[in-house]
């Protein structure tokens, strides 16, 4: 087991910058996400980590040990591929007890360690199988096994649920949750898919165009993201964000533009006072601006906006509305909640929720 | 368009079929049509007439390209079983009257088969078996490094594809002829004032073949090397990768993970390099010049001497028939082999997508 340190990691192929100086402080036995749009550079981090890829400039660390020329096989780390690369003339069980070959570890121990990675993975039955004689999600937990009967000192996985359907993905992500719980081992795990990471990491990391957009607890990420990207990226649907001003009037704050403007909330002040007559964005949720008339039964705000419904999404638990005044956002409201499309709507934004971006910057105010 | 239209045609035709099915059925259901009827419903149709036809018309095809293409075989096969009557009666056309196998007994006794089908499985083992993996690390260097030079390298390895071999005769005999590794032995030996022939003659050995082989410098050699380069391409990254981080370095990989896994096209390569060797006059007249090694094809090839005496030398198609025996016996293991790794050599010929 053991901790993972990237100090200032750049990664060229060619000419083209792929990872931008990657600083990143892995404590042992945490489950780390790496999440990011496609080609954000995620899966050549893990490779660089796991030494398939070479380091353009920059040092890692594994245990406090630089690993940064250290070839893949004496780093002590098991790799599960997301098209799970399973050696195919070679049974489940061969395919488990590879690795503990080549260590030349002994038969009984050898055997000792499949049957547990088996049990754990619901892989028994099928250990004389060869993986052409699997299903998706069988192949996937012998690529697993592949690697906990490793127990190496770190474990990477590269997007290794993306090939399943959606039950077997949610059921595969539980097991992995139970897997890290019971090994307590350090696990990367790649995935664009933003569920996967808030449900797996015991932290994120958001990364974009190469560069590491903040690393945090999956709730703080949801709760302050650092910036616009991050905003935009986590959470489903996506933030609204609004461009505007922010005026001081009288003894209290104002957010303007020209559809409309907000008085904003008292306890956040000392914040406002450094952006006043500044171009800020506002950032809220859709969970967080509602019908009018449920914001001021829970107390969110007294202020209004009135903006004219587009289309909706009916989504069972709970509605979406595509609203509209000069610009497009989206509203949540509830199920039973009756509209008709193209009439005007008086919304409440939630403004204790509220985010606030520099606009210069787009790094987060509060 | 095209495909609608032809799609709707089809379906008519399905309708017209099921139909008629229908109108079996029924009648037969209640079997108040006299026999006759029912025929007439089922043969007297255009659709049966359709497919009858089709089925004559697929008989006579394959009855006529089996000709063709087996009729030597099966006439040689029958050749050899006749005696010397056989051939001077002439009711007797494909069918042996008196059937003998003295023939196989002569060629077999009189022309030492054992003895050079033996050698030639060494040979061509050994050759095949070194051009084989010689070919699979070429191959694998060329799908799966990066080096400087390796187009040219690789466009080198086409060129061997192409040149005829038949042009390098001399030069690859006269090299085998007075052999030496770039001049360095015979330096050596001019250095130390022995004298200087360099490593020496190689012919009339294993020598010359063998280190073709082991240089992927025999024949068809680029092809092979080519073939596994295209099978090793189509093998994912990930696997090689997947065995480095289990532990695996290049070499361990190579030989668990990437030769395991490659046995169809290894087993195809080595069929072709097996079969071209055996059957090869090319290499093996002109690196075999005496007959001490005693191979197949150069020289088991002769009247046997027990059937000389009688007739063979006055009756053309006896002696014909003899020499077609020889190469029966020469042609006989090959064809066993092939059918012994019939399944794997068609799953290996697919992959490359190469054939012969
Ligand atoms: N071997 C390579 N040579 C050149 N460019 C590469 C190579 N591998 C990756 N890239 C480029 O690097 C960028 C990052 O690739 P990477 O595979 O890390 O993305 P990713 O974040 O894993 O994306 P995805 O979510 O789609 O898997 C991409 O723009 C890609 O085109
Ligand atoms: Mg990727």
């Amino acid at each position: 087991m053991g901790g993972v340190v990237l100090k200032k990691v750049f990664k060229n192929f060619g000419k083209t910058e792929v990872v931008k100086g990657i600083d990143l402080e892995i404590l042992d036995g945490e489950f780390i996400v790496l999440v990011g749009p496609s080609g954000c550079g995620k899966t050549t981090t893990l490779r660089m980590i796991a030494g398939l890829e070479e380091v353009t400039a920059g040092n890692i660390f594994i245990d406090a040990e630089n690993v940064t020329d250290v070839p893949p096989k004496d780093r002590d780390i098991a790799m599960v591929f997301q098209n799970y690369a399973l050696y195919p003339h070679m049974t489940v069980r061969e395919n488990m007890e590879f690795a503990l070959k080549i260590r030349k570890v002994s038969r009984v121990l050898m055997n000792e360690r499949v049957a547990e990675a088996s049990e754990i993975l619901g892989l028994t039955p099928y250990l004389h199988r060869r993986p052409k004689e699997l299903s998706g999600g069988q192949r996937q937990r012998v690529a697993l096994g592949r690697a906990i009967v490793r127990q190496p000192k770190v474990f990477l996985m590269d997007e290794p649920l993306s090939n399943l359907d959606a039950k077997l993905r949610v059921q595969m992500r539980g097991e992995l949750k139970k897997l890290h719980e019971q090994l307590k081992t350090t696990f990367i795990y790649v995935t664009h898919d933003q569920v996967e990471a808030m449900t797996l990491g015991t932290k994120i990391v958001v990364m974009n165009d190469g560069i590491i957009k903040q690393f945090d607890k999956p709730l703080k990420v949801y709760e302050h993201p650092q910036n616009t990207f991050v905003a935009g990226f986590i959470g489903s649907p996506a933030m609204n964000f609004f461009d505007g001003i922010i005026r001081a009037k009288k003894d209290s704050y104002i957010f303007e533009n020209k559809d409309f403007a907000l008085t904003l909330p008292k306890e956040l002040s000392t914040e406002f006072k450094k952006v006043i007559n500044k171009e800020v964005i506002l950032g809220i949720r859709p969970e967080d601006i509602v019908d009018y008339g449920k914001a001021v039964r829970k107390k969110y705000t007294d202020q209004k906006i009135t903006a004219k419904i587009e289309f909706a999404e009916l989504l069972g638990a709970q509605t979406y509305i595509h609203v509209s005044i000069s610009g497009n956002f989206l509203a949540e409201v509830d199920p039973g909640f009756e509209f008709k499309i193209g009439q005007e709507i008086e919304l409440g934004v939630r403004l204790t929720k509220m985010h606030l971006f520099e606009k210069s910057t787009l790094n987060a105010i509060i | 368009m095209d495909m609608t239209a032809s799609n709707k045609k089809k379906e008519k035709e399905l309708k017209k079929i099921q139909q008629r099915e229908e109108a079996i059925k029924r009648i037969k259901a209640q079997e108040k049509l006299p026999f006759w009827t029912l025929m007439k419903y089922k043969f007297l149709t255009l659709y049966f007439a359709k497919k009858l036809l089709w089925i004559i018309f697929r008989l006579v095809l394959l009855i006529g390209i089996s000709y063709v293409i087996l009729f030597p075989y099966v006439s040689k096969i029958s050749g050899s079983f006749m005696s010397p009557q056989d051939f001077v009666d002439t009711s007797v056309k494909l069918i042996s009257k008196y059937p003998t196998l003295d023939t196989y007994k002569a060629i077999i006794n009189d022309n030492q088969y054992y003895k050079a089908l033996f050698n030639t499985t060494v040979l061509s083992g050994l050759c095949a078996v070194s051009q084989m993996l010689t070919c699979a690390i070429i191959g694998y260097g060329f799908s799966k490094f990066k080096f400087r030079f390796k187009g040219i390298l690789f466009v080198l390895v086409i060129l061997t594809m192409i040149i005829p071999h038949d042009t390098l005769q001399l030069s690859l005999f006269m090299k085998f002829r007075f052999f030496d590794i770039w001049g360095i032995v015979m330096g050596v030996q001019k250095l130390f004032g022995a004298s200087a022939t360099g490593i020496g003659n190689l012919l009339n050995s294993y020598w010359p073949l063998a280190i073709l082989s082991l240089t992927g410098l025999a024949f068809k050699n680029g092809l092979f090397i080519y073939i596994m380069r295209q099978y090793f391409n189509g093998v994912p990254d990930e696997l090689e990768e997947a065995a480095y981080v289990d532990g695996a370095g290049v070499l361990k990989t190579f030989v668990r993970i990437i030769l395991p896994m490659s046995v169809p096209m290894l087993v195809t390569v080595f069929m072709f390099s097996f079969s071209w060797q055996w059957s090869d006059t090319f290499y093996t007249n002109l690196f075999f010049t005496d007959t001490k090694t005693f191979l197949l094809l150069p020289n088991i090839v002769s009247i046997p001497s027990s059937l000389d005496t009688q007739f063979a030398a006055k009756m053309i198609p006896y002696e014909e028939a003899i020499r077609n025996t020889c190469g029966l016996l020469i042609l006989a293991p090959i064809v066993l082999i092939y059918l012994f790794a019939q399944r794997t050599l068609i799953e290996g010929v697919e992959r490359s997508g190469i054939t012969g």
